[in-house]
């Protein structure tokens, strides 16, 4: 009985290949019943808004300490989102400025010190997903308005700002948010100080909501 | 894309500006700082006393002491003022960086630098 199943014949050999040439037929159909993986468009919708919290580092006359951040996107293409944000830096107070002995104000705050309110344009480029996060870049300026309460020191600063992430749906139009950058800019103050270099790290993590 | 040679030239000048601005803020006057050597005329101005006077040109922040250790390395205890620390010093050239009113002088059996 065994040998007899084993032995091969013609129409043995006739039925093996149908039904090959019939699962070939319908791999492409197969494929085609797969649910496409999502596209960053899908993913980020056409407007969006976030909101993130984080530690940004300041220094000199950078202010540093906690941060706020609430986004806005904006799709501009197929893988570009206009993001604005507007961004709230609170760290510590204490005096940190000094004259110098040519009578030169100089300040030498520390990484979490001084206060900061910013509002800035970016763009962010959305990358292909590897596993479940979708990673992305973001460049651009802001303007801010810094404060040293107790040195009476306040200011404005042009940062460009560098940056990118992570980013991973966790239920329909909602999403987790990881993100580092890093600030660099020139900030012109009050109380005699000249234009100095402003230079910022920064990490956050927060939530995003793609709007209906 | 090639830049024309005069816009390379100009992006250049721009880059080294930038770098040299970075540097000198990083390089800015060291040797004082709101505890010791800055200038003042109260105490609010410094981390805790500020020292003015004929001995003290143009005022010195400067640190409250009862001995040598409790002022920095660079610094020793002198009596002036109920007690407060002064730079040390070997010769007139160390105290140029507070200004041309001060010189090194001895003071409680140490040199250091003050005005009078």
């Amino acid at each position: 009985m065994s040998r007899r199943l084993a032995r091969s014949s013609p129409e043995r050999a006739r039925g093996t290949c149908t039904c090959t040439l019939a699962a070939l037929a319908l791999l492409p159909g197969l494929a085609a019943a797969e649910p496409a993986a999502p596209t960053a468009a899908d993913e980020l919708g056409e407007q969006g808004v976030g909101v993130a919290i984080g530690a940004t580092s300041g220094g000199r006359v950078t202010p540093g300490g906690l941060r706020i951040t609430g986004h806005y996107l904006y799709q501009l293409s197929d893988t570009d989102w206009f993001d604005g944000t507007a961004s709230f830096t609170y760290g510590g107070g204490g005096a940190a400025c000094f004259r110098d002995r040519s009578a030169q104000l100089v300040c030498d705050h520390g990484l979490a010190q001084g206060a900061g309110i910013e509002l800035a344009a970016s763009v962010r480029r959305v990358f292909e997903p590897h596993g479940g996060l979708r990673p992305f870049a973001r460049a651009g300026l802001g303007f801010e308005l810094v404060r040293f309460t107790d040195d009476h020191v306040s200011g404005v600063a042009i940062p460009l700002h560098l940056g990118g992430g992570v980013r991973t749906e966790v239920a329909p139009s909602v999403a987790i948010v990881v993100e580092a950058e890093v600030a660099l800019g020139l900030g012109r103050f009050n109380q005699g100080l000249a234009a100095e270099p402003v230079f910022g790290l920064a990490i956050a993590a927060g939530v995003e909501f793609v709007l209906p | 894309m090639k830049l024309a040679p005069w816009r390379a030239r100009g992006s250049f000048a721009v880059v080294k500006a930038a770098l040299l601005a970075l540097a000198l803020a990083a390089c800015q006057d060291a040797a004082v700082s709101r505890a010791l050597g800055a200038e003042c005329t109260s105490d609010h101005e410094c981390d805790d006393v500020c020292a003015t006077g004929g001995a003290w040109p143009e005022g010195m922040c400067t640190l409250s002491c009862m001995s040598d250790t409790d002022c920095p390395s660079e610094a020793a205890c002198i009596t002036d003022q109920g007690g407060i620390c002064a730079y040390r010093c070997q010769t007139d050239m160390n105290c140029r960086f507070l200004g041309p009113a001060y010189a090194c002088k001895q003071t409680d059996q140490v040199m250091v630098c003050r005005g009078d």
